[in-house]
């Protein structure tokens, strides 16, 4: 990084320092991702595309935007230099002055690495450490996990062409120098034999020989670990250059691992040290609970190794002394997707075997071994109520305490049900305490929810937890390592935080150390020194996550139970990983977070790869299938991300976390596009999970499900597979219903049950739907039959089921409206359900009204299209008025296309569809007949034929039909210079106008028409603007 | 206003509670139509039936019957030639009758 001026660090983790001091950069993850997109893509973003990328929820993403952007402007600004551009759409990072790192080390290798110079190689290769935004993975923000990657990748494959070409143009003249470059290589990516063999060559040359046949084995062992034991031609090869050359003169070559140091005895369980205050807030929170007056909800917060966790373990020991119960969770980042996660953890150490009937059925959502969930719409207000009365029940006569760690990572549905728990618990033994750490928890929504709401209601007790005095930090260094350590220099360099104060004195008492010390290198250096075995083991754990299960982390890891057990046993003694009933954890995340840094690129997908596969095909993987999706996500497997995503979205609507289902969808339907074809059923089950997690908090979220349901069915349909299209159709009926928040729908739902219950809406939603519909056909009492329609699709919403009526009356009374593009959504739909339930008639009715709403657009082909679906359809019905309907349809758009015989052919129909005796049908046939000849210009012929029309029209007593044929007369009149006779059609026409059955927004345009021409307008002119409005 | 027949076949003899529930579905479709129904003739074997409406056309009753559920093999108008139109026919007819006891046949 530049010394003087504003530097960016986007090669490892991000960094921010001015004039050569680091800056201090917020620690919402989501603000710091914002920083690193907008740096690196160095052009101007909409916000629009920002809240996509990191705040796709159904929160004010704006809002979350616009509050990033106020933390990053005042550390990235000068007083000369506004860096942050930001305007009302968009905003941008321009540098004016400021270095970046990526940047500096791109700009040495030029356009390409060939025709770059070794020094500028070396220089780019120094500047290129570390990966690209490393630590900012957020897989649950997708698209930005998906581009990071990319990125990631494309500054990883810069650095492994800068090195690969330095290793080759170095290893004739400088061979120690290539070995650096070799070694730094193979450090990035493990898997690649060819750099193994690289750096054996380079041992060999340098007559490093015993160096080079340990790195043999080292890349024999990891082909067979990772690869299942793949030969490596290029090894073997290597390998017989080993001896070539006469042994080096020089000192024994160091060993890779470094000496085995002095190890500080590890005191686990250390006593408190300080903190007087916090504990006695703690003590009074425990002793009100005892006295039902512990209403406040503490949270202690703090930056990570601050002492959070180790005073939750005291308020936990304060409520035992009391002869009270501790329910202790802990939220975990990596599973944040696993809807109740810490409500499930901590319920389970309750006897829930022993619980009352109803109380079980209450819970069944939660814990699949309590019975069948129940699905409607007031289980999970029966959840809710279940768990709190369970903790009341567990706290009858003394404090129950409800510690939850790391709150910042607390999945949404455990939030929202802390939040209730909270609200109900005023006033009993119940109490509650969270620990978060700082900022971050502005980075969860849901939590932040929580916290908002309690500060609101005036019942958040925050207890900030500040670093140690010196003298603290001195007793601290004292009981947990021992009291020979330069405690002074302890707590300069770790400014008082415990954690990093123990790691320090560990360091220190190992040996002396020179310059300053970062935590994570301290923690770093610490996991270099375990057993080899337990080297291997602790990347696998750590990506695991915080917490893991021995016979997983065997499995995963390739390993025996008994080789695992070991291992973790020596993890164990390092301090580095701690017991808990039959799982361990990692002693701090921060620990983890270490042990995971040693894994990099393709290792690292490798790992995650194989974790995801190894949990996806155990026998039940129920809970972990959240976890699947995040190892998935990770490992870049879009089909298996997909396909847990499926499988958790399911467990979620059991659990009634109706959000976290539809994230599951979201995420899973964002990977669909990568799949193509093959991933056309899982896509559909997806839209069902979406389908079925109810209500829709954001528009735009239900349009694209919606829109996604009707492509996927259409696409179906395209590549003959009638059951996936049918199952699209299936999922897409439940989301057009589904509209309205949930909240909401459960509120109607619950108004709603007691009509429900006088007749089932199995049999009274297609009822009032069919009545609509049936209002709509013959255009009568139009308000009406929007409203029943209305009230249908409601009931079909709530209650799941699929009308296509309610689409086909939209459909129509959409067509009467004008509004086409509704019109021809909702009639799409309601042909494929009914193609779906082989409703033949109904099928029929929406091809009728397509081919006109076709016909009306002067889509000639698009008729005559529909027209010969209408005609196949008909032959199914037997007989009946359709297939005369498709033949004047077919003649229409000859006779609209101009084409010869079209007159005839138009003539021929109106005769058979008079023969049928439909006389609707007969009417529009004949008005539209009139209008065409009008605007060819045959006066007498349209004249006659809107006569006949209006005959036809006047028996059914349907306005609409009437007033066109009198528009049409009016015109053929005028057009023949009868003035008296047009004017007296209008004033028919106008008589009908406002009729109460409702007219159509085709009827009015032809009486404005009319009465345009009437006074002096001509018909050119209109003929000219229904031209210009069909192409619009 | 037009006689618009329908003619029905069924698989299973039409009972007179499927009788009931087909007038109930079909009953509002026609009112709202305009139409309604004037009689039924059910075959014996109940498999059979035609029945009469008075609609403004054969098409309301096709789609009556279809938003309703009801199937159907055919639907016309028709013209209407009645007895009571016919003084002497009527006279015959009633001298058959009233020979063939006093049960008249229903409608």
């Amino acid at each position: 990084m530049g010394s003087w001026g504003l530097s960016v660090r986007l090669l490892g983790e991000i960094g921010l320092s001015r004039d050569g001091v680091a800056v201090a950069l917020p620690a919402s993850k989501k603000t710091r991702a914002l920083l690193g997109y907008l740096v690196s893509t160095k052009a101007p973003q909409p916000r629009q595309r920002l809240c996509d990328l990191l705040w796709d929820g159904p929160d004010d993403p704006r809002a979350a935007l616009r509050w990033s952007l106020t933390k990053l402007r005042p550390l990235i600004d000068d007083d000369g230099a506004v860096r942050l551009v930001a305007d009302r759409d968009r905003v941008e990072f321009e540098a004016v002055g400021a270095s970046v790192d990526l940047f500096e080390a791109s700009a040495h290798v030029g356009r390409d690495v060939a025709s770059a110079s070794t020094e500028a190689l070396a220089l780019a290769a120094g500047a290129l450490r570390g990966d690209f935004l490393e630590g900012l993975d957020m897989p649950d923000c997708y698209r930005f996990h998906e581009w990071c990657t990319a990125e990631r990748e494309r500054v990883r494959a810069l650095r492994l062409a800068v090195l690969d070409a330095l290793v080759e143009r170095l290893s004739e003249a400088s061979p120690e120098e290539a070995l650096r470059h070799a070694r730094q290589r193979l450090g990035i990516d493990p898997l690649a034999d060819t750099a193994h063999a690289s750096a054996v060559k380079l041992l060999a040359r340098l007559g490093r020989n015993a160096e080079a046949q340990a790195q043999v084995e080292t890349c024999r062992r990891i082909l067979e670990r990772e690869l299942g034991g793949r030969r490596s031609p290029a090894l073997e090869l290597a390998r017989m250059d080993i001896g070539k050359s006469s042994p080096s003169a020089e000192a024994p070559a160091p060993s890779t691992a470094p000496p085995p140091p002095r190890v500080a005895t590890v005191r686990s369980d250390s006593s408190l040290v300080a903190r007087e205050t916090e504990r006695a807030v703690l003590a009074d929170l425990v002793r009100r609970a005892a006295e039902c007056r512990a209403d406040d909800v503490v949270l202690l917060s703090g930056e990570p190794g601050i002492g959070k966790s180790r005073l939750l373990g005291e308020l936990g020991a304060l409520t035992r002394a009391l002869g009270g119960t501790v329910l202790a969770g802990r939220a975990f980042e990596a599973e944040s997707v696993r809807p109740f996660g810490v409500w499930i953890d901590m319920l389970r150490t309750t006897h829930l075997a022993d619980l009352p009937a109803d109380l079980r059925q209450h819970l069944a959502p939660l814990f699949p071994e309590l019975g069948a969930p129940p699905t409607d719409a007031e289980s999970k207000a029966r959840l809710f109520d279940g768990v709190a009365r369970l903790l009341r029940d567990l706290s009858a006569r003394a404090p129950l305490v409800v510690v939850i760690d790391d709150l910042h990572w607390l999945d949404e549905a455990s939030a929202g049900l802390l939040h209730y728990v909270a609200r109900v618990s005023v006033g009993t033994h119940v109490a509650i305490a969270c620990a978060t750490r700082e900022g971050e928890l502005d980075d969860n929504q849901g939590a932040l929810r929580f916290v908002r709401g309690l500060r609101h209601e005036g019942r958040l007790l925050t207890l900030p937890i500040a670093p140690l005095g010196v003298e603290d930090t001195r007793a601290l260094v004292r009981a947990a390592v021992g009291p020979d350590v330069d405690a002074a220099r302890v707590f300069r360099e770790s400014g008082g935080n415990p954690l990093f104060a123990i790691e320090m004195a560990r360091a220190l008492s190992g040996g002396e150390r020179e310059g300053p010390q970062a935590l994570e290198g301290l923690l770093g250096e610490r996991l270099l020194r375990v057993s080899a075995r337990a080297r291997d083991l602790v990347v696998w754990a750590a990506a695991l996550g915080r917490e893991f299960d021995p016979e997983i982390l065997a499995a995963v890891a390739g390993e025996t139970l008994g080789q695992t057990v070991g291992a973790i046993g020596d993890l164990e003694r390092d301090g580095l990983v701690v017991g808990s009933g039959a799982r361990y954890a990692f002693t701090h995340e921060l620990v983890r977070q270490a042990a995971y840094r040693q894994l990099t690129g393709s290792r690292r997908r490798l790992v995650h790869l194989a974790i995801a596969r190894a949990l996806a095909s155990t026998p039940d993987p129920g809970a972990a299938w959240g976890d699947v999706v995040h190892h998935a996500t990770l490992a870049d497997d879009p089909a298996l991300v997909a396909r847990a995503c499926v499988a958790a979205g399911e467990r979620a609507l059991r659990m009634l976390a109706r959000r976290q289902a539809q994230d599951f969808a979201t995420r899973g339907l964002a990977q669909t596009p990568r799949l193509g074809l093959d991933g056309l059923a899982v896509r559909v089950e997806l839209l069902r999970v979406a389908a079925h997690s109810g209500g829709m908090d954001v528009a735009e979220r239900q349009a694209a499900f919606e829109e996604n349901a009707e492509d996927a069915a259409r696409i179906a349909r395209d590549v003959g597979r009638p059951e996936v299209a049918a199952r699209a159709l299936y999922a897409l009926g439940f989301l057009r219903n589904n509209r309205g928040d949930f909240e909401g729908a459960r509120q109607v739902t619950l108004g709603a049950a007691e009509a429900a219950r006088a007749s089932s809406p199995a049999e009274s939603v297609p009822m009032i739907a069919n009545a609509g519909f049936c209002l709509a056909i013959i255009e009568r009492e139009l308000p009406k039959a929007r409203a029943l329609l209305d009230e249908a699709a409601e009931g079909a919403r709530i209650h799941h089921l699929s009308v296509a009526d309610v689409d086909l009356g939209d459909g129509y009374l959409a067509h009467v409206e004008g509004d086409l593009v509704r019109a021809r959504h909702a009639l799409e739909r309601a042909l494929l359900l009914a193609r779906a339930k082989s409703d033949s008639w109904r099928q029929s009715m929406a091809l009728i009204r397509l081919a006109a709403i076709e016909l009306e657009s002067g889509a000639w082909d698009a008729t005559r299209a529909r027209a010969a679906e209408l005609r196949a359809v008909a032959a199914k019905l037997g007989e009946g008025s359709e297939g005369a309907i498709a033949d004047a349809f077919e003649a229409l758009a000859m006779e609209g296309a101009g084409e010869t015989g079209g007159t005839a052919r138009v003539a021929g129909a109106i005769e058979a569809l008079a023969r049928a005796d439909a006389k609707s049908m007969l009417a529009y046939v004949l008005t539209t007949a009139a209008e065409m000849a009008i605007a060819r210009g045959a006066l007498a012929d349209a004249s006659k034929l809107a006569r006949r029309g209006l005959e036809a029209a006047e028996p059914l007593g349907k306005p609409s039909a009437i007033i066109l044929a009198h528009a049409a007369l009016g015109r053929a009149s005028l057009g023949a210079g009868d003035r008296p006779g047009a004017l007296s059609h209008l004033e028919a026409a106008r008589a009908l106008i406002d009729h109460p059955y409702g007219i159509s927004r085709r009827t009015r345009e032809a009486v404005a028409q009319l009465g345009e021409l009437s006074n002096g307008g001509t018909n050119a002119t209109i003929h000219a603007r229904d031209a210009r409005k069909r192409k619009r | 206003m037009a006689r618009v027949m329908v003619e029905h076949v069924f698989t299973e003899p039409f009972t007179d509670e499927r009788y009931a529930a087909t007038a109930k579905q079909l009953d509002p479709c026609l009112e709202v139509r305009n139409g309604a129904w004037r009689r039924s003739t059910l075959s014996k074997d109940k498999l059979r039936m035609v029945c009469e409406f008075e609609a403004p056309d054969a098409e309301s009753v096709r789609e009556a019957c279809r938003t309703a559920g009801v199937a159907f093999e055919r639907v016309w108008t028709a013209d209407v030639y009645a007895v009571e139109d016919y003084p002497d026919m009527m006279k015959k007819l009633t001298s058959v009758l009233e020979k063939a006891g006093p049960k008249a046949p229903g409608g």
